[in-house]
C-alpha cells in the first residue's frame, strides 16, 4: 500500500473524528466500529487491484486542474446563487461536462471539481477558495491515479481532501 | 426518516445501475442525471426532500463504481443501503464540506468490498 492511500483516507478520518466528538449511544459506537473494520478490510482487498497508468504530460495535468476548477466554480455559483440547490447544480454541471469534455478526456476531473462546488457558503465563503480547492482537486486527480480504482466516490474523496486542505491552509479549521 | 431515505437511496442506486447497463450511460452521465433529477424533484415533494436528494446524490456517486466492483442489481442495492446508512448516521459530519457525499459513497463501497471479502472467506472455510 503506497503513501497516496493515506491522502485519500483524510475525509474518512475527519468523518470518524467528528462523529466521535458527539455524544453517541453504545449501539452507534459499535456500528461505527464495524463500519471502520469493513472499510479497512475493503481497503486491503482493493489495494491489490489498483494500477497506475503511464505518467501524463504537464499540459494534461494543468488541463485537468483547470477543468476541475471550472466545474467547481460553475457548481458553486449555480448551487448557492440560483434556485437549483447544490445537488441539482452538480447534476447539471456534471451532464454538461460529460457532454462537452468527454472527447478531451476531461469529464472526470471536471466532475471531481463539481464536488468542491457543492461546498456551503458558510464553510467555503469565497470564489477564490473554491477555485483553489477545485484546481487542487484536478492536480490530485492525476496524483492519486490508480488509488481507489473502480470505487465509486473516489472523485468526491479527492474533492473533500482538497477542500479540507484549503480550509486548513486558510486557517478556517475543520470544525 | 431512515425508511424514506433507504427507499429513495435504493431507488436511485438501481436507477443509476440501469442507466449504465441498459441505456449505456457513462459513469458521469448516470451519476449527474440521478443528482439532477433528485435535486429538482425531491425537495418539492417532501418536507425532508433536500436531505433525501442528498442521499440520492450520495448513492449516485456509488453508482460510478466499476463493473468489477459492483456487477449485479442486488450488489447495487446493498451498496445503496450502506451508503444511505452512512449518510444518515453521519448527517452531522463534514457539514458544508464539498465532497462529503462522495467520501461517504467511497466508504460505503469499500465497506461493501470488505463485507464481500469476509463473506467469501467464511464461505470457503465452511466448504473445507
Amino acid at each position: 500500500m503506497d503513501w497516496r492511500w493515506l491522502i485519500m483516507l483524510i475525509p474518512a478520518a475527519v468523518y470518524t473524528a467528528q462523529l466521535l466528538c458527539q455524544p453517541l449511544s453504545g449501539g452507534l459506537v459499535v456500528g461505527l466500529g464495524l463500519l471502520l473494520l469493513l472499510v479497512l478490510a475493503g481497503l486491503v482487498h482493493n489495494s491489490t487491484r489498483g494500477h497506475r497508468t503511464d505518467p501524463c504530460s504537464l499540459a494534461t495535468v494543468l488541463w485537468s486542474a483547470v477543468s476541475a476548477a471550472g466545474g467547481a466554480l460553475a457548481t458553486y455559483i449555480l448551487g448557492n446563487y440560483t434556485f437549483l440547490g447544490s445537488a441539482a447544480a452538480s447534476g447539471l454541471v456534471g451532464l454538461a461536462a460529460a457532454q462537452l469534455l468527454c472527447k478531451y478526456d476531461l469529464d472526470l476531473p471536471a466532475y471531481a471539481g463539481v464536488f468542491v462546488g457543492m461546498s456551503s457558503v458558510v464553510v467555503v465563503p469565497s470564489l477564490v477558495m473554491v477555485g483553489i480547492a477545485g484546481f487542487m482537486t484536478g492536480l490530485l486527480y492525476r496524483l492519486v491515479d490508480g488509488v481507489f480504482d473502480g470505487v465509486g466516490g473516489r472523485l468526491g474523496t479527492m474533492a473533500a481532501v482538497s477542500v479540507l486542505i484549503t480550509l486548513l491552509l486558510t486557517g478556517r479549521g475543520w470544525g | 426518516m431512515l425508511v424514506a431515505s433507504m427507499i429513495s437511496g435504493v431507488t436511485a442506486g438501481l436507477a443509476g445501475f440501469a442507466a449504465r447497463k441498459v441505456l449505456n450511460f457513462t459513469s458521469v452521465q448516470a451519476s449527474a442525471a440521478i443528482a439532477l433529477i433528485a435535486g429538482l424533484v425531491l425537495p418539492r415533494l417532501f418536507n425532508d426532500g433536500s436531505f433525501l436528494a442528498a442521499v440520492c446524490t450520495c448513492v449516485s456517486y456509488a453508482v460510478m463504481s466499476s463493473e468489477e466492483v459492483i456487477h449485479t442489481p442486488l450488489q447495487m442495492a446493498a451498496v445503496s443501503c450502506l451508503c444511505t446508512g452512512i449518510a444518515v448516521f453521519g448527517r452531522d459530519a463534514l457539514v458544508g464540506v464539498g465532497g462529503r457525499l462522495g467520501s461517504m459513497a467511497a466508504m460505503a463501497v469499500l465497506a461493501f468490498l470488505g463485507l464481500r471479502f469476509f463473506i467469501r472467506r467464511s464461505w470457503h472455510s465452511s466448504k473445507k
